[in-house]
């Protein structure tokens, strides 16, 4: 045997391999091919015996080629391979697409700090200025200036956490934050106060801290108009629904007049139509404006107050309102999602 | 305030179904809580808002459907004419304070037959509104006052001794009601008594002394009118609450006095229950309530609501809510039923309402603001939890009030103080005061969950106010147990407190601020036999410094020059902290060293006790030139050398 018989041998069989190669589409074939053109019995081997018939100077250069045959061989297995772990079939042990990563890093936000993050984008882009207010609160701001008098049920202790020996309280809503900021800027004024809020109740549909987000808008000519136009665009923005309906009913709060209470409309788990809550809101009272030094006879203005908890149950289909402080992570991680 | 369809059907007409009538009253501000049918009547549930008192009759809800809906009307129900049969108990009233009592009105009832019964008709309805049946004339008075709204008070004339005074409790006495409770009363009480008893509570209960009995033959009856602001709180602040209060603290119209005992006069004449007396009534009528003269400015009223009705529409809303309207100088003056009309925005509310909210159109304002630049605590509290998010951390949320236990004794920094912020009013005593630091709460939720899931790898976080020393805004972090969720691919390990740095130093980039400039604190806890690393931040003082330190995202040139990496290990006494080394060979102060990285910390065996064993990797780069490994072997020389001399270090191979 010569030198450049044996080329002529391996020129051939790669010709066939190529072929070969050419038809395999799964893992067992392409054992076989294997085993044909690498394994004990396989072409590579009888050609390798056939080296020592060689001369000593032809052997090297004999064996070279065989290397560089044996390496293509190699080469299409692997870009076979290549393409059939991208068609992943199970069978072969080899990289297996339904293994589970080796870690996760995600964690999960907190439902009300996700509602809170959508409702705030809403208004943000309704250009409401995002403004923060201090939890700790004394009476006049969150009752004095926003109208509520002292008879006012609302101040009973039953209803309201005082602290001890400070004249101070847990505000009850956020629309102390109104107050706070009428008293620092001059209209015209919009702006959005989201945070906690106490009161002095727990049972199954109440806990003793919740979250509010409150909207207050003062300009001059401002209408109730203009306050259902907000909430309007703001509910169907958030529900994501074009056909929310939507109810404006009369109602009564010491800040606003005239006050409405808001519902919308749902489906019950039994397939009824219902009405449910969602928000207060109305024009900001004339003794608010006053004591706030607002000129009321040139500004008026409107006001809402949005319980965050209820947005997210609503739209999170959460029933049990006490999951929200119970933070356990069967309830926390399924708000995996960004 | 609960009746019946057919109760209110002998005010009005209805020819529209329950359902139809309840929707007209919910949209007006009389909200429908609910529905019962029973057998061919409704019982219906309004949640009234407070200030709506003439609503607290189904004489006053008639009333307001006639001014909602022109199409009810309301049924003319004939007078009857009734003859006194006696003569009234001879008795004197005083009333001290005729601000709280401007109306007193009563009457008598002699020889009632223990056999009498209410009528079935009264009767019933009272049962269908779930009233308690109690006595067969308390039972007439009560219908009374659901029928037309006026809260009355019967006493037994036989327990009365002397003459009646109405003033403030001049003691602290305490004084036993029907409902067989005790009350004490301040000053601010207003009583009513005779010579020796208190007789009752004004406008709030009777005493169950002079209450009426089986045995009761002779009645006084009494309808008056007391100032709301004199009654309001006063039930509640005894931690009670009657029919009668509710309607006084709210207002009462006080054209119903007489008008009630008339109602009852009636009934007991048709009923041959007892002799009654005439209706005697004293009125201090320049004590009354002032009606309220309001000048209306219509163009406001439209400009308010966003509508534009014309001034006749105006009026006529006005006028169908019992107002009068004064068309000379455009004035208008409420209805003495109608407490909560006093000032315009008052009736800009009731033309809204009767126009109807779903009326009114939904306009886009001109938004007229110039917004400030954004609102940093709210940006930098977001990027945080997203980044805490991203890095398998979960949110929790925890009430800001905890109870009085070790993990509450210091803030967040471990300082102790006294001053807490402590609940005057709380409600369980885990909930007694603001907590200081949130490492308390989340070591809770980490319990909790333990106990409740088979997973053994906590990263919880939680941003919240605290109330120590300072209120301030802060972050923790707090983890537990093993550092990942169980992986096949990866050993187990416990966190340690190096994986808290690790998040500070990710935090610190986000904010392109030096770590040391953070003020935040890392501690091991342990509790219940479980350790528990926590990571504290105070956002407060990182957004003061952002405030103070604003610096643009600025592009800088860098090298494009390969760079060569040498790395060193030694040994170095235990004592020595990777700061201060590093600190050190920043001092050396070698221009192409552009970064040093640690690979290595090894302490335990095969090295002394006290010392460890650090891996440091240099790298070397210059911008303008290609450093040769000469030169850089060159910079390590002297980078050891000056190690060795500072700190003493052994060169490990």
């Amino acid at each position: 045997m010569s030198v450049d018989k044996l080329k002529k041998d391996i020129n051939k069989v790669l010709d066939e391999a190529l072929k070969l190669i050419e038809n395999v589409d799964n893992y067992s074939d392409l054992e076989n091919f294997k085993v044909r053109f690498l394994g004990k019995k396989s072409i590579l081997n009888r050609l390798m015996k056939s080296l020592s018939d060689l001369a000593p100077e032809d052997k090297a250069k004999a064996g070279k080629d065989l290397n560089l045959f044996k390496k293509k061989i190699n080469g299409f297995i692997n870009d076979k391979k290549i393409s059939l772990d991208i068609i992943a079939d199970d069978n072969f042990d080899a990289f297996d697409i339904s293994m589970p990563g080796k870690l996760s890093f995600i964690g999960s936000l907190h439902p009300i700090t996700k509602i809170m993050n959508e409702a705030i984008d809403i208004f943000q882009s309704l250009k409401f200025e995002y403004v923060d207010g201090p939890e700790v609160e004394d009476e006049f701001h969150n009752f004095t200036a926003l109208n509520i008098p002292e008879s006012h049920p609302a101040r009973a202790m039953h209803d309201t956490f005082y602290l001890e020996n400070k004249n101070l309280l847990l505000r009850t809503h956020t629309s102390s934050v109104q107050i706070r900021t009428m008293s620092k800027k001059k209209p015209p004024l919009r702006i959005i106060a989201p945070g906690k809020v106490y009161r002095k109740d727990s049972d199954i549909t109440h806990t003793p801290m919740f979250h509010q987000i409150e909207g207050l808008y003062i300009d001059e000519n401002i209408s109730f108009a203009n306050l259902k136009y907000t909430i309007n665009i703001f509910l169907k923005s958030f529900f994501g629904r074009d056909d929310l309906k939507i109810r404006f009913r009369p109602s009564y709060f010491p800040f606003t007049e005239p006050s409405a209470e808001v519902d919308i409309e749902y489906i019950d788990n039994k397939g009824n139509k219902k009405w449910l809550e969602i928000l207060g809101c109305g024009m900001v009272h004339p003794n608010v404006l006053t004591m706030a030094d607002i000129d009321c006879k040139k500004f008026s203005g409107y006001a809402f107050g949005l319980g965050v908890e209820r947005l997210a149950m609503l739209k999170m289909g959460i029933t049990d309102l006490r999951l929200f402080y119970e933070n356990d992570l069967r309830f926390l991680k399924q708000f995996q999602r960004v | 305030m609960k009746f019946t369809r057919s109760w209110l059907e002998e005010y009005i007409d209805i020819s529209v179904s329950t359902e139809d009538l309840c929707h007209q009253l919910t949209m007006a501000g009389l909200e429908v809580d609910e529905i019962i049918k029973i057998d061919k009547d409704f019982l219906i549930d309004v949640d009234l808002t407070p200030n709506r008192s003439d609503c607290l009759s189904v004489y006053g809800v008639a009333r307001e459907l006639i001014s909602i809906n022109k199409s009810f009307k309301l049924k003319v129900n004939k007078k009857i004419k009734v003859i006194p049969n006696c003569q009234s108990y001879p008795i004197k009233i005083n009333i001290e304070e005729k601000t709280v009592c401007p109306i007193f009105s009563y009457m008598s009832i002699e020889n009632l037959s223990p056999s009498f019964e209410a009528p079935s008709y009264i009767t019933n309805r009272l049962n269908q509104i779930g009233i308690k049946l109690v006595h067969p004339i308390v039972d007439i008075l009560n219908y009374i006052m659901i029928d037309i709204g006026q809260p009355m008070h019967a006493y037994d004339a036989d327990m009365i001794n002397g003459n009646i005074s109405l003033g403030f409790s001049k003691t602290n006495k305490s004084f036993k009601a029907l409902d067989g409770n005790e009350y004490k009363l301040t000053p601010k009480n207003f009583i009513i008594s005779d010579s020796n008893n208190i007789l009752s509570l004004a406008g709030i209960i009777g005493a169950e002394h002079s209450a009426v009995s089986k045995k009761t033959k002779n009645i006084i009856i009494e309808s008056a009118f007391f100032h709301p602001d004199f009654i309001a709180n006063k039930a509640r602040d005894l931690k009670l609450q009657t029919e009668s209060s509710h309607r006084f603290e709210r207002g009462v119209d006080f054209e119903l006095s007489k008008k009630a005992l008339s109602k009852f006069s009636e009934i007991i004449y048709i009923n041959k229950a007892c002799n009654f007396s005439e209706i005697i009534s004293i009125n201090n009528s320049d004590y009354l309530p002032k009606k309220n003269k309001v000048q209306i400015d219509f163009k406001k009223i439209n400009e308010v609501i966003g509508i534009s009705l014309k001034n006749n529409d105006i009026i006529n809303i006005l006028q169908s809510v019992g107002c009068v309207f004064n068309k000379r100088d455009n004035t208008v003056i409420n209805p003495s039923y109608r407490f909560d009309l006093n000032i315009q925005s008052d009736y800009i509310e009731e033309v809204a309402r009767l126009y109807g909210y779903d009326n009114i159109p939904s306009n886009r304002e001109n938004i007229n603001i110039n917004l400030s630049s954004k609102y940093l605590p709210r940006d930098v509290v977001s990027h945080i939890k997203n980044f805490l998010y991203n890095s398998g951390f979960s949110e929790c949320i925890n009430y800001s009030f905890v109870g009085e236990n070790e993990l509450e004794n210091a803030n967040w920094k471990n300082e102790n103080f006294d001053d807490h912020y402590k609940i005057l009013n709380y409600l369980s005593i885990d909930q007694i005061k603001l907590r200081s630091n949130l490492t308390g709460s989340l070591i809770k939720n980490i319990e909790y969950n333990s106990n409740v899931n088979s997973e053994n790898s906590f990263r919880f976080f939680e941003v919240s106010n605290v109330y120590g020393p300072k209120i301030e805004q802060i972050l923790t972090c707090l983890v537990s147990g093993e550092r990942h969720d169980e992986s096949w691919a990866i050993k187990s390990s416990k966190f340690d407190k190096y994986d808290m740095i690790s998040i500070i130093e990710d935090i610190a980039k986000m904010f392109a601020i030096e770590k040391h400039k953070l003020n935040y604190s890392i501690k091991e806890h342990s509790f219940n036999k479980k350790k528990y690393i926590s990571l504290s931040l105070s956002i407060t003082d990182l957004v003061d410094f952002l405030n103070k330190n604003k610096n643009e995202e600025k592009f800088e040139n860098y090298s494009k020059l390969p760079n060569i990496r040498r790395d060193l290990s030694f040994l170095i006494d235990n004592s020595i902290s990777y700061g201060s080394l590093i600190k050190k060979i920043k001092e050396i102060n070698v221009h192409s060293l552009k970064k040093i990285l640690l690979f290595d910390l090894y302490v335990g065996k095969n090295i002394p006790e006290d010392k460890k064993s650090l891996g440091i990797g240099f790298i070397f780069q210059e911008k303008d030139k290609t450093l040769t490994h000469n030169e850089v072997d060159v910079l390590m020389d002297f980078i050891i050398d000056k190690l060795q001399e500072k700190f003493n270090i052994q060169l490990r191979k």
